[in-house]
């Protein structure tokens, strides 16, 4: 949830709020979850609701994001493919959103297309169809960076 | 696929779209956040709490237009049931008090307690005489310091019987101060009865 959360806000520091939100949100409505999706879905759905519902008050009340706060520590960045983690990382949080969500639920958090059609209100086709949508995207993005950094190597 | 291997582009676009999907599990973030479960759990407690406040709030204080209203319905009953009895009263009151034989009776009753009350007064006076009769010469000249003590308790309670004898004579139907002079009378017989056993062990 943390990681889920991290990637749609931008850092740790909003990320745990998002999480503590999601988890009030859980337990004011649990009576309303009546099983016709899995528990874990709805919980993803309430989080990621929640994570848009936070972006979208802070741009509306232009607040400055919060640099990380002192005692949360920062997500360890994997040893290997560094330069191009962080290029992706970059480039998937210019995506469309309906795109990174399919994006960061599928290729990063693992869920299956089933399981990000009910997460996301969505049908199946649709989700996969926004998942190629999105890696068509990135790989072009990507392919775009790569052509100017040769060409300001040259 | 075999085109994949032989044209450049779409090699390039093949393998980029294969290390998109090696690098993105990268993106998945994991770090310590030892007080993120303990906010979690107090906001939780919080909330938990609120939700009970507002369940008492709904109980307990009720508007205070609610309160008055029922106190005024309490007053109404009230002001309802008085009229309603003073009515009652009125109508059996005065036809009880109008039959002559009733009032009669209890004119009699009263002049009857007073009979027996003046005839009681009236033993105690008798009795209270033969005393005094008997204990006078000691009395008037007391011998000894006990009688002397004596003496002024029977003059005090003489003067406290004229007293009372002339509050009874401006209200005769007074119970409780023809309680009083009955207890006096009684103590004023005791005391003589005490003067002359005193004599009767003396001698």
């Amino acid at each position: 949830m943390k990681s889920i959360a991290c990637n749609l806000m931008g850092n740790p520091t909003d990320a745990e709020d998002a999480v503590q939100e999601a988890f009030l949100k859980i337990y004011r409505n649990v009576k309303t979850f009546r099983g016709q999706s899995s528990f874990s879905t709805w919980v993803y759905r309430i989080l990621i609701n929640t994570c848009i519902d936070m972006k979208r008050k802070r741009h509306l009340h232009d607040v400055v994001q919060p640099s990380p706060v002192a005692g949360i520590a920062q997500p360890a960045l994997p040893a290997s493919n560094h330069p191009l983690r962080l290029t992706l990382e970059k480039l998937v949080g210019r995506l469309d959103a309906r795109l990174r969500h399919v994006f960061l639920l599928f290729e990063v958090e693992g869920f299956k297309h089933s399981e990000i059609a009910e997460i996301l209100e969505i049908s199946e086709a649709s989700s996969k169809h926004a998942l190629f949508e999105a890696k068509r995207e990135l790989r072009d993005r990507l392919k775009r960076s790569r052509i100017v950094r040769t060409s300001d190597e040259a | 696929m075999e085109h994949v291997r032989e044209c450049p582009d779409c090699s390039e676009d093949w393998s980029l779209w294969q290390e998109i999907s090696t690098a993105a599990p990268g993106l998945r973030k994991s770090w310590e956040s030892s007080e993120l479960w303990p906010r979690i759990e107090q906001s939780l407690i919080e909330e938990t709490r609120h939700a009970d406040r507002i369940v008492r709030g709904q109980r307990k204080p009720q508007p205070i237009w609610r309160q008055w209203q029922a106190l005024a319905v309490c007053l109404a009953l009230l002001l309802v049931s008085a009229v309603a009895s003073w009515i009652v009263l009125q109508r059996s009151g005065p036809a009880v008090d109008n039959e002559p034989g009733l009032q009669d009776e209890r004119r009699l009753l009263t002049e009857q307690a007073l009979t027996e009350i003046e005839e009681t007064q009236a033993a105690y006076l008798r009795s209270i005489e033969k005393l005094s009769t008997l204990a006078a010469p000691r009395i008037d000249q007391p011998k000894s310091a006990l009688l002397g003590i004596y003496r002024e308790k029977l003059l005090l309670i003489d003067s406290a019987i004229e007293e009372l004898r002339a509050n009874i004579e401006l209200n005769r139907f007074n119970a409780h101060l023809r309680n009083e002079l009955l207890s006096i009378y009684r103590e004023k017989q005791q005391t003589l009865e005490e003067v002359v056993k005193d004599e009767a062990h003396e001698n």
